[in-house]
């Protein structure tokens, strides 16, 4: 170790800084609701040999996986101030919205660095609008697919041929655009403060300081043969249980997992590329963390995920995978949760474990939601009730907003009493919300947790399953209908699991 | 005379603005007990020309003039309530199968990776909550409200026995007629007990923010109004011409005003240093600006943009959101109080936990050992063991040393290299922090001039523009005080607004006119003889974020101009040709405070000179820095750093590099070579 305690935090906050920059620039400039509003984004900063130095995560499901990104423009021979754009969830992406923009970063006349945004675009063409069609089977009906390409006004051209709105998808790049831009400012600036050999030493250190951190919380943890399976409750194509099974083995302070057992690709979309998984693995490591550890590589080396090829959660071209970063992702870290909580880790029980993605359509317009749950009791706390768990954490739409610009009325809003799991510490309880619709329309709820429950720790009980229901009748997880003014659809979101054995002790009300 | 008193949570600052350009400056102890003690002590100090020893007297001269007209008071009254969760019981009164909207909040979770972490509580008890049988939608009543509900509702309301009242239904700030006929029934049914209104408090849409901002209202309302009520008889005894208190928006209200808005005074406090630095900003020249006031435990960041506070409506304070207008304000946990220390991996860290006022960092001698932020300054020689802060409070040199050395070899064997270690990470913390406040807000740290405030805050004001590539400097006359300053000069406002949503290429001439005539109207009525100023608050449609937009002319056709105008400048672009819709209009009744920075008498400021030399520690190297004596400076004297000023509000620090040119209104502009 070349830097002392105080460099160690002064270079951690200067390079933190720059990431969190990159990111504000990307959110406050981008013209969409979608990275505006939801967050859907992550930007980071990597030095030359494609290791992450810092990352702006604004979403979970972004964690750590830029480096497969950055690894594939690598592959390129990348010159200094070259720019890349990718989607390509076989080769550094995640799902096809989720597209790319990486620059190489140019400090005197080489390539110092790499800058990456990656933002969730809510059109990329394909079979349907909003670029997630729930029928897919392959990925070509998911959008455009954009292997690791330099980004010149000729590819922009090509890309913006295939989408359905070209002006705010303009936009939004130019707004990621702005944000690579800004990280290379930032890294340059900080060489011309610190000198460049400072730099990279600084950088390597962190790296270093994170991987001795990640490496001593999980010693504190050390378990193996830890294992586990949940349930992926259909993939939108056949509406049967598909099991994901992991064995986890936390040696030497590092964080295996084993995903064998796990079911092969599904035919609907919702597989994930092992990017994705990682992602999701890497999540729950985090939360084992204490939270001033640094988001770099040096997490990422304490972490070895593997994953028979060609299965749901190490998916092969060209299975579909716009649903996998959305629902698989949040079963992947939830069924790693398990199995620590299985073999004895303080983590909290299972959350709802789904994001209840909700979607109306008429003619002219659509409206999307995803509606909060419990969240799993923990050693020392109830679980939060009715919220965002797992890998999603984006806002409500206001009642009155949803009403003053779509055909529908909200008849409750309420959280869902006694859907939290019992126990010494009780699960939070799910949401109840309950829509009216006041024309005709379309309706595709993609939902998970109606048939398995989220589990119980230490003798918890589980949390109540979730309920979708049309004017009084059960559907399925994964639905699509056709409503008609007049018509109901409640949704019941799933309560987090309880933590310890104590069946007496009433929740607590606040 | 118009008189400023800031309250903070250790010190009462008062400054005394003369009708004849004279200031004064008065400091004394805050008695958290009752705050007024204090301030009255503060008051009455004034025109005594010797400094006693429980107060200290800043700047020379004294005002010629004895009479105080004005009295204008930035409190802490309602962020304590809220913070220490010392308000009413509430009852909150809402629509039916709505009751769990405060508990739902906008649905996000507390933290992205503590899962076991939750948001602080309502302010209301979930079994205080009473659900009406009624139902407004966008077009008028989907559900009627029936008579007998309305008797019923009170009935339950009345048995819960509560300190003060919220109607808060949806769609009210549109459709107010069932909010006001339940609140009607309460206010004849419980006399003497404040029920507050949504409709009244923020007639605004989005249900969670208005319902909470309303809730606040009728939380702080009965502690609020007593304060103030505490106030009437030692301001009548004094003779003094006004009182005024200061609000979150940098506007201040008469008392009785602001017994109605109790939670528009939560920033109080902070929304008078907020004004002062754009006084100040003003007087030098500088319209766009960084602020940071760090004190004790904490820094509070703020921007100034085109010689405006930058202000939003989207705050929150103490966890509980709260959608009125506010000056921005955001709290970075680096204070002189904060504590270093070293993590398990071997990185030292400062804050967030603070020595606070007790037992304050280790030179304070009142017990405390951790090392500070301002143990380090006082080891590095920054600070000087021999001017006392306040109340004989004097610093001791060899406690700081001993406080300094316990972090031990991890991080050096001798005493300055630590403390240099504690202030290189402090600077780093709240520069990371400073870049994130102005960066998602669209500007560009390295557009603005940085002016640092508050007792620390001139200490670390090199060092954090040097991280931020930051080239000027605006160094206010009395920065410890410069709360109280805005406080004396700020104006008085009143701002009244309606929900207005409409798409903006339909609106009308006529339209317009005919929404804005209401709210002019009451405007008036409310500050008579006040100068208005009409604004709307636009939005690319479906947005979840909106512009406020100067609309002087009925003609609705500028304002599309206007709004991409602003839009392109505060985000970059002007969407992609989405239609602007109207959300919301506003009118401001402004009463000027006569807010220009006023120029020191000559003969306090005649020093030309330092005073001294003194051994410090800067950059990690020890050098001599001339010591000169802030707030005396004469027009026109120039230093170098490695310079100190010292004052009895605040020590300021020019580290080598940086130039200093004293202003003619006593601010020093500070540039880099």
């Amino acid at each position: 170790m070349t830097l002392d305690p105080v460099g160690l935090e002064v270079m951690g906050h200067a390079f933190a800084s720059i990431a969190e920059e990159m990111g504000l620039v990307l959110i406050h400039s981008a013209l969409s609701p979608n990275i505006r509003e939801r967050r859907d984004c992550s930007a980071a900063l990597f030095d030359p040999d494609g290791e992450m130095i810092a990352q702006a995560a604004h979403i979970p499901v972004h964690l750590g996986a830029l480096a497969e990104s950055v690894a594939a423009v690598r592959a390129l021979a990348p010159r200094p101030g070259d720019v890349f754009i990718l989607n390509d969830p076989y080769t550094g992406g995640s799902h096809l919205p989720d597209l790319t923009v990486i620059g190489a970063i140019e400090l005197d006349g080489r390539v110092g660095g790499y800058s990456a945004v990656r933002a969730h675009h809510s059109d990329v063409g394909g079979a349907q609008a909003g670029s997630m069609p729930a029928g897919a089977r392959e990925i070509f009906a998911e959008g455009i697919i954009l292997p690791p390409v330099r980004w010149t006004p000729e590819v922009e051209r090509l890309l913006l041929a295939n989408v359905r709105t070209p002006e705010a998808r303009r936009g939004d790049l130019a707004a990621q655009r702005a944000a690579v831009e800004r990280g290379g400012e930032g890294l340059r600036a900080l060489v011309a403060r610190y000198g460049g050999e400072g730099v990279r030493t600084a950088a390597r250190d962190l790296i270093e300081y994170a991987e001795r951190r990640t490496r001593a919380a999980l010693a504190k943890v050390a378990a193996t043969g830890l294992r586990a399976t949940d349930w992926l409750e259909g993939d939108g194509v056949d509406d049967v249980d598909l099991p994901i099974t992991v064995r986890v083995d936390i040696r030497d302070g590092v964080f295996h997992a084993d995903f064998t057992g796990t079911a092969p690709a599904a035919r609907g979309n919702v597989n994930c590329p092992l990017a994705v998984t990682r992602a999701a693995v890497l999540f729950v490591v985090r939360t084992l963390l204490p939270e001033d550890v640094p988001t770099n590589g040096g997490v990422q080396r304490a972490l070895r995920v593997a994953a028979p090829e060609g299965c749901l959660v190490h998916a092969r071209y060209p299975s579909a995978v716009a649903a996998g970063n959305v629902e698989t992702s949040q079963r992947i870290a939830d069924t790693v949760l398990l199995a620590l909580a299985n073999g004895g880790i303080p983590v909290p029980a299972q959350g709802q474990g789904t994001m209840n993605n909700v979607t109306f359509g008429g003619g002219a317009w659509t409206y999307y939601e995803t509606i909060g749950g419990g969240q799993g009791a923990s050693r020392e706390a109830n679980g939060p009730s009715g919220v965002h768990v797992g890998m999603s954490n984006t806002r409500n739409t206001p009642v009155e907003v949803l009403e003053l610009e779509c055909p529908l009325r909200v008849r409750a809003y309420a959280l869902r009493r006694g859907s939290g799991g019992v126990g010494k510490w009780v699960g939070g309880e799910g949401v109840i919300r309950e829509f009216e619709a006041l024309a005709p329309m379309e309706l595709s709820v993609l939902a998970e947790r109606r048939r398995h429950a989220a589990r119980g720790v230490a003798g918890g009980a589980s949390g109540a399953p979730g309920r979708t229901l049309l004017n009084g009748a059960a559907l399925p997880p994964k639905v699509g209908a056709r409503l008609e003014p007049g018509d109901v659809l409640r949704i019941e979101t799933p309560g987090g699991g309880g933590w310890g054995p104590n069946p007496f002790r009433a929740r607590i009300e606040q | 005379m118009r008189v400023g008193v800031d309250v903070g949570g250790t010190f009462t600052d008062l400054v005394a603005l003369g009708a004849d350009g004279t200031l004064e400056v008065r400091k004394v102890t805050t008695t958290p007990d009752d705050p007024t003690v204090g301030m009255f002590r503060a008051v009455d100090l004034l025109g005594t020309r010797e400094a006693r020893k429980d107060s200290l007297t800043v700047a020379g001269g004294g005002t010629r003039d004895s009479v105080i007209d004005l009295l204008v008071h930035g409190t802490t009254i309602a962020t304590n309530a809220l913070l220490e969760r010392r308000g009413a019981r509430v009852v909150l009164v809402t629509t039916l199968g709505f009751e769990d909207l405060l508990w739902l909040r906008r649905q996000e979770r507390a933290s992205l990776y503590d899962l076991a972490r939750d948001h602080p509580p309502p302010l209301v008890a979930r079994d205080h909550v009473v659900g009406v049988a009624e139902r407004m939608g966008p077009g008028g009543a989907l559900e009627p409200l029936a008579e007998r509900e309305v008797e019923r509702v009170v009935g339950a309301v009345r048995a819960l026995a509560p300190e003060a009242v919220t109607v808060a239904f949806l769609f009210a700030f549109r459709h107010p007629e069932h909010e006001r006929r339940v609140a009607a029934a309460l206010r004849g049914a419980l006399p003497g007990i404040p029920v507050t209104a949504s409709h009244e408090v923020l007639p605004a849409f989005r249900e969670y923010e208005r319902i909470s901002t309303a809730t606040v209202e009728a939380y702080l309302r009965p502690r609020v109004s007593a304060y103030l009520a505490r106030l009437e008889a030692p301001v009548r005894e004094r003779r003094i011409g006004g009182l005024r208190i200061m609000t979150s928006s940098g506007g201040s209200l008469a008392p009785a005003a602001a017994a109605r808005r109790a939670a528009s005074l939560a920033l109080s406090g902070p929304a008078g240093g907020v004004v002062g630095a754009r006084l100040v900003g003003a007087a030098v020249g500088v319209s766009d600006l960084l602020a940071i006031d760090m004190g004790g435990t904490s820094a509070d960041a703020s921007l100034v943009t085109a010689a405006e506070a930058l202000t939003e409506g989207t705050g929150a304070v103490a966890g509980i959101p709260l959608a009125l207008p506010s000056i921005l304000i955001e709290t970075v946990s680096a204070g002189g109080g904060s504590v270093a220390w070293v993590d398990e991996g071997g990185a030292l860290k400062v804050g967030p936990e603070s020595a606070g006022a007790v037992p304050g960092p280790a030179c304070y001698g009142r017990g405390g050992d951790r090392p500070t932020v301002t143990d380090a300054c006082l080891v590095l020689g920054w600070l000087d063991a021999a001017s006392p802060l306040a109340d004989e409070l004097r610093l001791d040199p060899a406690l700081a040393e001993r406080a300094v050395a316990s972090l031990g070899s991890a991080v050096g064997r001798e005493p300055h290299a630590i403390a240099a270690g504690i202030v290189a990470v402090a600077a780093a913390t709240m520069a990371r922090a400073l870049k994130r406040v102005s960066v998602a807000r669209g500007f560009d740290p390295r557009q603005l001039a940085l002016l640092p405030y508050g007792g620390a805050g001139p200490l670390f004001g090199c060092a954090l523009a040097d991280a931020l590539g930051m080239r000027t400097i605006v160094l206010p006359p009395h920065p410890g005080v410069l709360s109280a300053l805005g406080l004396a000069a700020a104006a008085e406002r009143i701002e009244v607004m309606a929900s207005f949503h409409r798409a903006l290429p339909a609106l009308t001439t006529r339209e317009l006119a005919a929404a804005f005539a209401p709210l002019v109207e009451r405007a008036r009525e409310e500050l008579p003889g006040a100068a208005l100023a009409r604004a709307a608050d636009c939005r690319f449609a479906g947005q979840g974020y909106e512009v406020t937009i100067p609309a002087p002319l009925d003609d609705p056709a500028p304002l599309a101009v206007a709004f991409l105008a602003t839009h392109r400048a505060r985000y970059g672009h002007e969407g992609g040709g989405q239609p602007i819709e109207l959300v919301n209009l506003r009118v401001a009744a402004v009463k000027s405070g006569g807010g220009s920075l006023p120029q020191l008498d000559g003969r306090a400021r005649e020093q030309r000179a330092p005073r001294a030399r003194r051994t410090a520690t800067v950059g990690g190297a020890r050098v001599e820095a001339s010591v000169w004596p802030l707030g005396e400076l004469a027009a026109g004297v120039e230093l170098e750093g490695p310079a100190i000023l010292a004052g009895g509000d605040a020590t300021a620090l020019v580290e080598p590099g940086w130039r200093g040119r004293v202003h003619r209104s006593g601010a020093i502009l500070l540039e880099r070579r």
